[in-house]
């Protein structure tokens, strides 16, 4: 998570920089439409009052004109003191309507040329009048018009324009000039400048833009300290709480509802980011309770755990060391806890017993199981009988109110150390391994009785065998032919015994320790499951002792459990021939 | 692992194909559970069953147990590699099994 130096001006500046210049483009286009509308209006309505306004004009000029005189002057040519007459009210009506010109002609039928009966202009014009008589051809653009007006219709709907570099912009309305017999005779026309009327266009425009500008200006100052107000500040407080509630761990402010009093959807996202951070309080006081319980557990596992190994005798110089036998056992849990077991222990002086269990559970449940039935199978191993007799009843106090249905698989053994006798008895376990001296390691396919814990009055049977100077017994769990790896492949027995059978004559330690690696190396990426636990002891033949000592144990051993397990009728083929 | 139920009249077939451990076994134990009700012969087929463990076991124990009251139950299509695993725990004692 980042706590860098907020970027808070930035974030400000943006936002109000997007509304401006979004108000800015609005107003342009509103302001540009609603100029475009009073454009069109305005010149509607001066160009209206403009072409009333000429009309007047020509009506004037018609009514000044006598239309019977129009022959006379054509012909003659002659400027009488009626001619000069209207000519002069003519030009009072050019200055006083404000006209550029005004002229009467006549025009040829086709409306092409036309010639000057009178032409007056302003001062204010420059220009120079044509004399009488004067003809030129008509503007083309003009000549429909003329043509129709040289017909005598009403043209007055007609407004031309035109344009030269003198008059600048100009327009001419035009009406026929008709006799006393109701022909007509000529055609009057009005020119009037348009500068004015430009002029007063221009003028309109400015003052809508200059209002316009104004307007928009102040409706932009008003958005944007609403939108500070309004909007700005309120999130700029949010975000400045949302940073002090994740600097200062969850701790709560003051409700930021409290201080964004808008109705608006300001503070709805207030009330919701306050209940935002209530609910993320909550989850870490929560998370802390959760950790803290989970802490303890896994502590209490670690006890546990270590409960469970000081409960497995440890191979110390101290113990056993008899010089009988060597032994060395191991057990890697695959998890903090294990449902393997193995033990072993002096029933005598002259009689070992050696358990290897596999408890079907693992973890808190597993270790439970296997504490019992430890404590269970050494303590009545101690009470004397046979292997099998000890498994028996075992069995049916482990299977008593066995709600939770557990089982243990169970190899016992019991050595007679002065002979190298192994009375033993197979509760659903693995084969245990003979190794003999200076030959393989092999499985010995022994007879397997029910595992224990399963069932009630299970019948287990003792076998014997024997072990010569120098012979090793190894016992595992299926941790170890059933380790896998990354394919799921099995380790399995025959692995298992190639691996001893790679260093026959190695001491129980070295043993166990190659196997451990080897298995390791086996199993590689792929993840231990199961415990592998593992024993291993090498009979080293029975003590040279004096006569003394061994009659002295003589007394004792006629009591000796392991020697009841002999009238079992089991194989004993070999009997120790070092004893 | 996949769990194949086929229920007719009070016989029921479970199939188990894939590897019944540590981490599928209480879901084969859920599953027979909530089946076994007025079930009076329950037929584990394992035909399909690479590999069974302890926990595996159990549950095939504790399936037997709560039908050794109601009727019987059998383990079918036993594989050599199930059956090795049945003889060293010594379940082939206990179990009913059919070839």
């Amino acid at each position: 998570m980042s706590y860098g130096q907020p970027k808070k001006r930035k974030f400000t500046k943006n936002l109000l920089v997007t509304i401006l210049v979004s108000l800015l483009v609005t107003t342009v286009i509103l302001e540009a439409g609603a100029a475009l509308i009073g454009y069109r209006e305005f010149t509607t309505s001066i160009s209206e009052q403009y072409r009333d306004n000429v009309r007047t004009v020509t009506d004037t000029v018609t009514s000044l004109v006598d239309g019977d005189t129009i022959g006379f002057y054509l012909q003659t040519g002659i400027k009488d003191q009626r001619y000069e007459t209207v000519e002069r009210q003519l030009k009072k009506l050019t200055e006083s309507t404000d006209c550029l010109v005004i002229y009467v002609c006549t025009v040829d039928p086709e409306g092409l040329n036309r010639t000057y009966i009178y032409d007056v202009v302003s001062e204010a014009s420059g220009f120079t009048p044509y004399e009488i008589g004067y003809s030129e051809p008509v503007e083309e653009s003009y000549v429909p018009a003329f043509k129709a007006a040289a017909a005598g219709e009403d043209v007055s709907d007609e407004i031309m324009h035109n344009n030269n570099q003198m008059a600048g912009d100009f327009a001419t309305a035009i009406a026929p000039l008709k006799n006393s017999y109701g022909n007509t005779v000529a055609v009057v026309a009005a020119v009037k400048s348009l500068q004015n009327l430009r002029a007063a266009t221009s003028n309109y425009m400015q003052q809508i833009f200059v209002f316009a500008l104004m307007v928009a200006t102040n409706i932009g100052f008003c958005w944007i300290a609403f939108m500070h107000q309004e909007i700005v500040k309120p999130i700029r407080t949010i975000v400045d709480e949302t940073k002090r509630f994740t600097r200062e761990w969850g701790e709560l402010g003051a409700p930021l509802a409290m201080v964004i009093h808008s109705n608006d959807e300001m503070n709805t996202l207030a009330a919701a980011v306050d209940s935002m951070e209530r609910q993320i309080r909550d989850d870490i006081t929560q998370i802390v309770k959760v950790s803290k319980e989970k802490n303890r557990v896994k502590t209490e596992l670690g006890v546990a755990a270590k409960i469970q190994r000081d409960a497995l005798p440890k191979v110390t110089p101290e113990f056993p060391n008899d010089p009988r036998f060597d032994i060395y056992a191991s057990m890697d849990p695959a998890k903090g806890v294990g449902g393997d077991f193995y033990d072993f222990f002096y029933v005598d002086d002259d009689h070992f017993a050696m358990v290897m269990a596999d408890v079907s559970g693992k973890g808190i449940p597993g270790a439970l199981f296997m504490m019992v039935s430890k404590m269970l199978l050494k303590n009545r191993c101690m009470y004397g009988g046979t292997p099998g007799e000890i498994l028996a009843d075992v069995n049916d106090q482990l299977s008593e109110n066995n709600e939770a249905e557990m089982f243990v698989t169970t190899w016992l053994g019991i050595l007679e150390l002065s002979t190298g006798k192994v009375a033993a008895a197979n509760a659903g376990h693995e084969y245990p391994v003979i190794g003999k001296a200076g030959g393989n390691y092999e499985l010995l396919k022994d007879k397997h009785g029910f595992v224990l814990g399963g069932m009630e009055g299970m019948v287990y049977k003792s076998y014997e065998f024997s072990l010569e100077k120098g012979d090793t017994l190894f016992l595992y769990t299926d941790g170890v032919p059933e380790a896998n790896d990354i394919n799921e492949e099995l380790y399995g027995t025959d692995r298992m015994l190639e691996a001893l059978n790679r260093n026959p004559d190695k001491a129980p330690e070295e043993l166990l320790k190659n196997l451990r690696e080897e298995v390791r190396v086996f199993v590689g990426e792929a993840e231990q499951f199961d415990d592998l636990t593992m024993l291993a002891l090498r009979y080293d033949g029975p003590e040279e002792r004096n006569a003394a000592e061994v009659e002295a144990e003589a007394g004792t051993e006629a009591e000796a459990p392991a020697a009841e397990s002999e009238a079992e009728g089991v194989t004993g083929s070999e009997t120790g021939t070092e004893a | 692992m996949t769990i194949n139920k086929t229920l007719n009249g009070t016989e029921l077939i479970v199939a188990i194909v894939g590897r019944l451990d540590t981490t599928t076994a209480p879901q084969l134990d859920e599953e027979i559970n909530q089946s076994i009700m007025g079930v009076e012969k329950l037929v584990i087929d394992v035909a399909e069953m690479e590999y069974i463990s302890s926990a595996g076991l159990r549950v095939l124990l504790s399936a037997h147990k709560k039908m050794t009251k109601q009727g019987s139950m059998v383990i079918r299509n036993v594989s050599e590699i199930v059956m090795d695993i049945f003889d060293v725990t010594g379940f082939s004692d206990i179990l009913t099994i059919e070839a």
